[in-house]
C-alpha cells in the first residue's frame, strides 16, 4: 500500500487546501518547529483515529477569520492510496459555520470512502471499512511515530507479544495446543473415572489428586514469588547500576566490592564453625563427665568386692555341700582353703592347651600327666565342662545359695566403662580446646571486621568522587549500601524459591508417577495407551508452537540487530536481545539492551531511539515477508537527539529499505543570522531521497496571532 | 505445499516420534493425505487433528475428539 | 543371668514440684530443638536433660537432699531407658551412653544388699526402688543449686557457658579418693 496525495484543507494551520504529492520510497519533510510539521503528522492521525469532538478546535483561525457571519467551509484531510493497482480515497471531514468572531459551530462530522478501479471508474463504500481495509489498525500502531518519547512502544507487556502473533506463523499453531491440551485433558479425565471406579483405589487416588492439585497450587504461588523477586532484582540491579554510573572509578570500585565480599565470606565461615552449645555438647559430647572417674572407681571396687564376696559364700556353701552329701561336685580343693576362682577361668582352651603341654602356664611349672598340678587342672576342666551340660539329673532338690546372678552384668559394665576411662580424661582438653578455637575464630572475625570497615570507607570515598550534587549524592551513598544487601537477600529468596520449586516439581513428579501407576494397575490400557498418545501429542503440539515463536524471535533479533549496527556505525551499539519468557498463564516477549550479556541501563536517548527504530524497521522487513505487503511509515522527528553523523546514517538507511517511509524532521534548516531569512543548508542535497518537502509558515506572521499562521507546503 | 502440509511436516520433525515411536525420517509422509494412511498410530492421530483443524472443512472440538478415539479404538 | 541396670531403666524417676518452674522455664516438655529450642529461649531441649543434668550437678558436690515426704512428686513420662536416644533430631547425637553412668554412680552410691539381692531375700523391685530414691535425692541436691545460682544472680545463666561452668567448678575433690 502506497500513500500517492494527502490533501490538508483548513485545518489548523493549513489555510485553504494543501497537497503533498508523495512517492514511493522515502519522503523527506523539512520544517522549522512550529511550522506545520508535527501538524501534517497529527492531520493523518486525525484522518486515522479521529473522533467527532472538539472539532471547533481544529478550524483554521485564518480561514475563520476570513470567513463571514454564517458562512461554512470545509475542514477536510484526504488521502489518496495505491493498493494492488487499485485506487482508493479516503476523506475525513465536517463543516465549519461561523458563528460570531473566533467562534463557530461544527456539524457533518464523516468519514467517506471511494473507490477507483482500473477502468477509472469511482464507487463509494463505506469509508471506515475501507480504512481498515487499507491500513488495518494493527499494522497502523507499528507505522506510525510521533516524537521520540512516543517511540518506545513495548512498554506494554504483551506489545511485543500481538505483533509476534500478528505476523508469525505462531500464532496459527496456537489452536493447536489448545486442541492437544483438550485432547489430552479428556483423555486424562477418562482415565481417572475408570481408576476411580475400583473402589479399592478410590481414596488413595483421590488422595494423590488432592496433592497433586494442592501441589500445583504450590508450584504456582511459588512462580509468582519468584518472578516478583527476579523483577525486585532487576529493578535493584537497575538502581546499582545507576548509581555506579556516577562513580568515576568504575573499575576500582568494582575491585573493592570483589574485596568486600571475600571479606564478608570469610566472616561468615568463620561464624559458622564457632560451636557455642556447650550445654549441648554436655550431653552429645559426654563432657558431662568430665568428673565421673571417681564415681567409676568406687563402683568397681564395690563390685569386686561383692563378686568376690559371693564367690566365697558359694565356695563355703559348696564346700558345706559336698561334705554333707559325701562326693558329687565338690570344687577341687585349693591350696590353704583359697578362694576359687570363678568357674570358666582360665577359658577351656587354655585349660585344654595347658594340659597338652603339660605345664601350668600361669605360674610356669611342669604338670606332667600324672601329677598332681596336672590332674586338679584336669578335675577342674571337668568340672567346668560339666557344669555347661545339660543336668538332667538336677531335680534333687537342689536349693542354689544364690538363685540369680546379677554380678555377671555389674561386672561386665565395670569392666567395659574401665575401658573408657582414658577416654573421661581426654574431656578437659577437648573443652579446653574449643574454647581456644572459639576464641580464635572470634578474633578473626574481629579482624576481618575491621578490614571490612576500611574497604567500606574506602568504597565510599570513591562513590564520593562522582559527578552529582553533593545531596543526591548523599543520597545515593546511603542506598547503595542498602541496595546491595537487599541484593543479598533477594538473591537468597531467589535461590530459596528455586529450590523449593525443584522440590516441589520432584514431589509432582513422583506423585504423577504414583498416579500413573495406579491408573496403570485399573484403567482400562486402551485409555491408558489413548491418553499416552495424546499426551505425547500435545507435547509435540507446544514445542513445536515455542519453536516456531522462537524462530520468529530469532529473525526479530538478528534484523533489529543489522539495522541496529547500520544506524550506530562506528560508535557504541551493544546488542539488542529478545527474551520469551513463560510467566504463570501467559506468554511475554521483552526485549532489552545488552551489553556483553549484562543488561545495558538507561541508555541515552540516541541509543535508545536507534533500538526502537531498528526493531521497527525489522518488523517492517519481516511483515513484508510474511504478509507480502508493505505499508508506510511515518515518523515524527524521531531523530532529534541523534546529532548529524547519526542523523545522516539513518538517512541513507532508511532510504534502503523497501516500504514507503514518511520523514519530517527539522535538520537542514538555518536562519541567517544576518538577513534573518529560513533557508535549507547545502548538505541537504547529499541527502538520498525519492521526494523532498518543505513547511514552513507564510512570512511575515506574528506568533501570537493564530489568524496569522499559514503553513504553506513547497516541493524541492 | 498447502498450508496444512507444511504444519503437518513441522510435527512431524519432532525428535519424540524418533525416540519414542521408532519413526524413521527417510519414511515420513509429505502430506496430510499420505499421513492419513500410515500405519504409525500417532502420525494419523496427528494427521486427522491436522486435517480436521487447517483442512478443507474443520470440524468442531467434539467431532475432532470422536475422530481421533474412534481411529485409536480401531489401530490399538 | 539377671540385670539390675535393665530393671532400673525402665523406671521414671520423679522431682519435687517445688522445681516446676524450674522445668518450665529452662527446658521443654517433649523436646524442642534447634530454632525452636532457641525460640522458646530455653536451654534444654527436653525435661529429661535438665533431670540428667541436675543429677549429675548433686552427685559432684554431694548434694544428697532427699526430697522432703511432704512434697508431692512430678515426673515426665519418659522412661530412663529412652534418655539420650537419637530420634530424628539430626543435629543432635545420641547419649543413651550416660543412662550406664548414672546407673554406675548411683550403684556406687546407695547401700544396696547385693548378696541378699542375689539370694532372693531382697526383692529386685526393692532394689531398683533405692536407687531411684538415691537418684532424686542428689538430682534434688543439683535443683536447688541451680535455684541457689538463679536468686545469687538471675542474669548467670545468660552466658552460653553456664551450664558448663557450674560442672567445671567441681574439682573432683571426691569424697572418695
Amino acid at each position: 500500500m502506497i500513500i500517492r496525495k494527502i490533501q490538508i484543507e483548513n485545518y489548523l494551520c493549513y489555510y485553504d487546501t494543501n497537497t503533498f504529492e508523495l512517492s514511493n520510497g522515502l519522503n523527506i519533510i523539512l520544517g522549522e518547529n512550529g511550522e506545520g510539521k508535527t501538524k501534517f503528522y497529527e492531520a493523518i492521525d486525525w484522518l486515522f483515529n479521529g473522533e467527532n469532538r472538539e472539532l471547533d478546535m481544529l478550524v483554521s483561525a485564518k480561514k475563520l477569520n476570513e470567513a463571514e457571519i454564517g458562512e461554512s467551509f470545509r475542514v477536510r484531510v484526504s488521502m489518496t492510496v495505491d493498493q494492488d493497482g487499485k485506487k482508493s480515497i479516503i476523506t475525513k471531514s465536517f463543516l465549519a459555520m461561523k458563528e460570531k468572531a473566533n467562534h463557530c459551530y461544527t456539524s457533518s462530522f464523516m468519514i467517506e470512502g471511494i473507490e477507483e478501479n482500473k477502468i477509472g471508474e469511482r464507487i463509494q463504500v463505506d469509508g471506515k471499512t475501507l480504512l481498515d481495509n487499507i491500513f488495518p489498525f494493527q499494522i497502523r500502531k507499528y507505522s506510525m511515530f510521533k516524537g521520540e518519547a512516543e517511540l518506545n512502544i513495548f512498554e506494554s507487556e504483551s506489545a511485543l507479544t500481538d505483533l509476534i502473533n500478528l505476523f508469525s506463523d505462531a500464532k496459527h499453531y496456537h489452536k493447536y495446543s489448545e486442541k492437544g491440551a483438550f485432547l489430552r485433558e479428556k483423555a486424562e479425565k477418562a482415565v481417572e473415572e475408570s481408576s476411580k471406579l475400583d473402589k479399592k483405589n478410590d481414596s488413595l487416588y483421590k488422595r494423590l489428586e488432592g496433592e497433586i492439585f494442592q501441589l500445583e497450587r504450590d508450584k504456582d504461588s511459588y512462580k509468582v514469588h519468584l518472578n516478583a523477586t527476579e523483577e525486585e532484582i532487576l529493578k535493584i540491579e537497575g538502581y546499582l547500576q545507576e548509581a555506579e554510573r556516577h562513580v568515576s572509578n568504575a573499575d576500582a570500585l568494582e575491585i573493592i566490592n570483589n574485596r568486600i565480599k571475600g571479606i564478608e565470606e570469610k566472616i561468615s565461615f568463620a561464624t559458622g564453625r564457632i560451636d557455642e552449645n556447650y550445654t549441648t555438647s554436655l550431653f552429645d559430647d559426654n563432657w558431662i563427665l568430665v568428673n565421673f572417674e571417681a564415681f567409676q572407681r568406687e563402683y568397681a571396687d564395690k563390685v569386686s568386692a561383692h563378686s568376690k564376696k559371693r564367690r566365697e559364700l558359694q565356695s563355703e556353701y559348696d564346700k558345706q555341700k559336698g561334705i554333707r552329701e559325701g562326693e558329687k561336685k565338690a570344687k577341687a580343693e585349693l591350696l590353704n582353703n583359697s578362694v576359687p576362682l570363678p568357674i570358666g577361668v582360665p577359658s577351656k582352651s587354655h585349660m585344654e592347651e595347658m594340659l597338652n603341654d603339660e605345664i601350668c602356664k600361669v605360674c610356669n611349672r611342669e604338670a606332667k600327666k600324672g601329677s598332681e598340678a596336672y590332674d586338679y587342672m584336669m578335675k577342674r576342666l571337668i568340672t567346668y565342662l560339666q557344669s555347661q551340660s545339660v543336668k538332667e539329673s538336677e531335680p534333687e532338690n537342689d536349693n542354689p545359695l544364690f538363685k540369680f546372678d546379677y554380678t555377671n552384668r555389674l561386672e561386665s559394665l565395670s569392666y567395659s566403662h574401665e575401658d573408657n576411662l582414658k577416654n573421661l580424661r581426654l574431656i578437659r582438653t577437648r573443652i579446653t580446646d574449643l574454647f581456644e578455637f572459639n576464641d580464635k575464630r572470634k578474633r578473626e572475625i574481629e579482624e576481618q571486621n575491621e578490614k571490612l570497615e576500611n574497604e567500606k570507607s574506602e568504597r565510599e570515598k570513591i562513590l564520593g568522587k562522582s559527578s552529582i550534587g553533593a545531596e543526591k549524592l548523599s543520597d545515593v551513598l546511603k542506598n547503595y549500601n542498602v541496595w546491595q544487601k537487599e541484593i543479598k537477600n533477594k538473591n537468597q529468596d531467589q535461590n530459596d524459591y528455586n529450590s523449593k520449586l525443584k522440590n516441589i516439581e520432584y514431589d509432582l513428579k513422583t506423585k504423577k508417577e504414583e498416579k500413573d501407576n495406579i491408573d496403570k494397575n485399573s484403567a482400562s490400557s486402551f485409555l491408558i495407551k489413548t491418553r499416552n498418545i495424546l499426551r505425547d501429542i500435545e507435547t509435540i503440539f507446544i514445542d513445536t508452537k515455542e519453536n516456531k515463536f522462537d524462530e520468529f524471535i530469532e529473525k526479530l533479533q538478528t534484523k533489529s540487530n543489522n539495522f541496529f549496527k547500520r544506524i550506530n556505525i562506528d560508535s557504541f551499539t551493544g546488542t539488542i536481545v529478545f527474551t520469551r519468557r513463560n510467566k504463570v498463564n501467559r506468554t511475554i516477549v521483552e526485549v532489552e539492551l545488552q551489553e556483553d550479556g549484562r543488561k545495558f541501563y538507561k541508555p541515552n536517548q540516541s541509543l535508545e531511539t536507534s533500538m526502537h527504530i531498528s526493531i521497527l524497521f525489522a518488523i517492517s522487513e519481516l511483515a513484508f515477508e510474511s504478509k507480502n505487503q508493505n505499508f508506510p511509515m511515518i515518523f515524527d522527528a524521531p531523530t532529534s537527539s541523534f546529532g548529524e553523523n547519526k542523523t545522516a546514517q539513518f538517512l541513507n538507511l532508511i532510504f534502503e529499505t523497501e516500504n514507503q517511509k514518511i520523514l519530517l524532521i527539522k535538520d537542514f534548516l538555518y536562519t541567517d543570522r544576518m538577513t534573518k531569512i529560513l533557508s535549507i543548508k547545502k548538505e541537504f542535497e547529499n541527502v538520498k531521497r525519492d521526494k523532498a518537502f518543505w513547511v514552513k509558515l507564510e512570512r511575515p506572521f506574528d506568533p501570537n496571532n493564530l489568524k496569522t499562521i499559514n503553513s504553506q507546503v513547497i516541493a524541492l | 505445499m498447502a498450508k496444512k502440509d507444511e504444519v503437518l511436516k513441522s510435527f512431524l520433525t519432532h525428535e519424540l516420534l524418533f525416540r519414542k515411536y521408532e519413526v524413521q525420517e527417510e519414511n515420513l509422509p509429505k502430506t496430510v493425505r499420505e499421513a492419513l494412511t500410515s500405519d504409525i498410530s500417532i502420525v494419523k492421530a496427528i494427521a486427522l487433528i491436522v486435517e480436521g483443524l487447517d483442512g478443507t472443512s474443520p470440524v468442531t472440538e467434539h467431532v475432532l475428539r470422536n475422530q481421533v478415539i474412534q481411529f485409536l479404538n480401531e489401530a490399538l | 543371668m539377671k540385670s539390675l541396670f535393665d530393671k532400673w531403666k525402665t523406671r521414671i524417676p520423679k522431682y519435687s514440684e517445688v522445681h516446676k518452674d524450674l522445668f518450665n522455664s529452662l527446658s521443654q516438655k517433649f523436646g524442642a530443638e534447634g530454632e525452636k529450642k532457641i525460640n522458646l529461649g530455653k536451654h534444654f531441649s527436653t525435661n529429661y536433660e535438665l533431670y540428667t543434668y541436675a543429677f549429675f550437678l548433686g552427685i559432684y558436690n554431694n548434694e544428697l537432699a532427699p526430697i522432703p515426704d511432704g512434697e508431692k512428686k512430678i515426673d515426665f513420662s519418659h522412661h530412663i531407658q529412652h534418655w539420650g536416644s537419637k530420634t530424628t533430631i539430626s543435629t543432635r547425637k545420641d547419649f543413651t551412653n550416660l543412662q550406664e553412668n548414672m546407673f554406675i554412680a548411683l550403684l556406687a552410691k546407695t547401700q544396696v544388699d547385693l548378696i541378699a539381692l542375689e539370694k532372693g531375700e531382697l526383692s529386685e523391685d526393692e532394689a531398683v526402688k533405692m536407687l531411684i530414691k538415691t537418684m532424686e535425692s542428689y538430682t534434688n541436691g543439683g535443683l536447688i543449686l541451680i535455684k541457689e545460682k538463679m536468686e545469687e544472680n538471675s542474669n548467670y545463666f545468660l552466658q552460653p557457658t553456664s551450664f558448663l561452668d557450674m560442672i567445671l567448678e567441681v574439682k573432683k575433690e571426691n569424697k572418695y579418693n
